[in-house]
């Protein structure tokens, strides 16, 4: 087995385990600026080692078995970093920065209407303890 | 998409307990009193669900997510715990807008907002 042949296996190795190293997050989604920056770039890493082993066995390699073998896992591996990039970068983007409370400071006065039509205002809450829900909405 | 439907069902979960404890869950939205309806009306929440269309009041608590999709402003998510004051005794506010609030957050969080002076 020859070196292109290596570092090609060893790119679409990469490609996996590093989608694997997404794997628990994929209920949420990934926060890159929550450190999962490197197993991104071990995802590129992984792909372009793949397709360099690949194009170096295409062109200098003898078994044709082994060429189509080799050029079906680069192409999995590029399917598979492809899709892990997009999933990453189009669904991760940070959130605003978190509002901060000043201690002593009551909320914000508003008035708005529920679900069925009934005024809610922060002076209406007063006088219990209240959890207040902000949605993202509809998009 | 309606996103936080499992915020909403915690919250939905714990709301008995809320509301025994004499405390109340407002929800908000950032969207037409329509859809607020219709969520409502989908998922069976109890508690009030404020529809608040142009995010106005999201942005008076601070809570707004500019530009979130190109051209359109969104809420941020959170879970703010108020006392019977009016003010702010803690929140949950996720980096990650698909984290949602555990039913235990959600009762630690309203606790402190009871107990705390």
């Amino acid at each position: 087995m020859g070196i292109p042949v290596l570092v090609s296996l060893l790119g679409a190795l990469l490609v996996t385990v590093a989608g694997l190293l997404f794997l628990p997050q994929a209920p949420q989604l990934p926060v890159l600026a929550e450190g999962d920056w490197p197993k991104l770039i071990l995802v590129f890493l992984g792909a372009g080692w793949s397709l360099l082993g690949t194009v170096q066995f295409l062109r200098h390699g003898q078994a044709r078995l082994g060429k189509v073998m080799l050029a079906l896992l680069m192409l999995l591996s590029l399917a598979g970093a492809g899709g892990i990039s997009w999933w990453i970068l189009s669904f991760s983007y940070q959130l605003p920065a978190p509002a901060q409370f000043a201690a002593d400071k009551p909320i914000p006065a508003f008035e708005l209407k529920d679900q069925n039509g009934n005024a809610v205002s922060a002076v209406s809450l007063r006088g219990k303890p209240v959890v207040l829900i902000f949605g993202r909405g509809v998009w | 998409m309606t996103l936080l439907p499992q915020d909403l069902a915690v919250a939905s979960e714990v709301y008995p307990e809320i509301q025994k404890a004499g405390g109340e869950i407002v929800g908000f939205m950032p969207d037409p009193p329509e859809d607020v309806k219709a969520m409502v009306e989908r998922t069976g929440v109890k508690f009030p669900m404020l529809a608040d269309p142009d995010a106005a009041v999201a942005d008076a608590f601070g809570l707004l997510h500019a530009d979130a999709v190109p051209g359109k402003n969104l809420g941020r998510p959170a879970v703010l715990f108020v006392r019977a004051d009016g003010t702010v005794a803690g929140s949950f506010q996720p980096a990650n807008y698909r984290c949602s609030v555990t039913p235990q957050e959600l009762r630690d969080g309203f606790a402190g907002a009871v107990t705390s002076p």
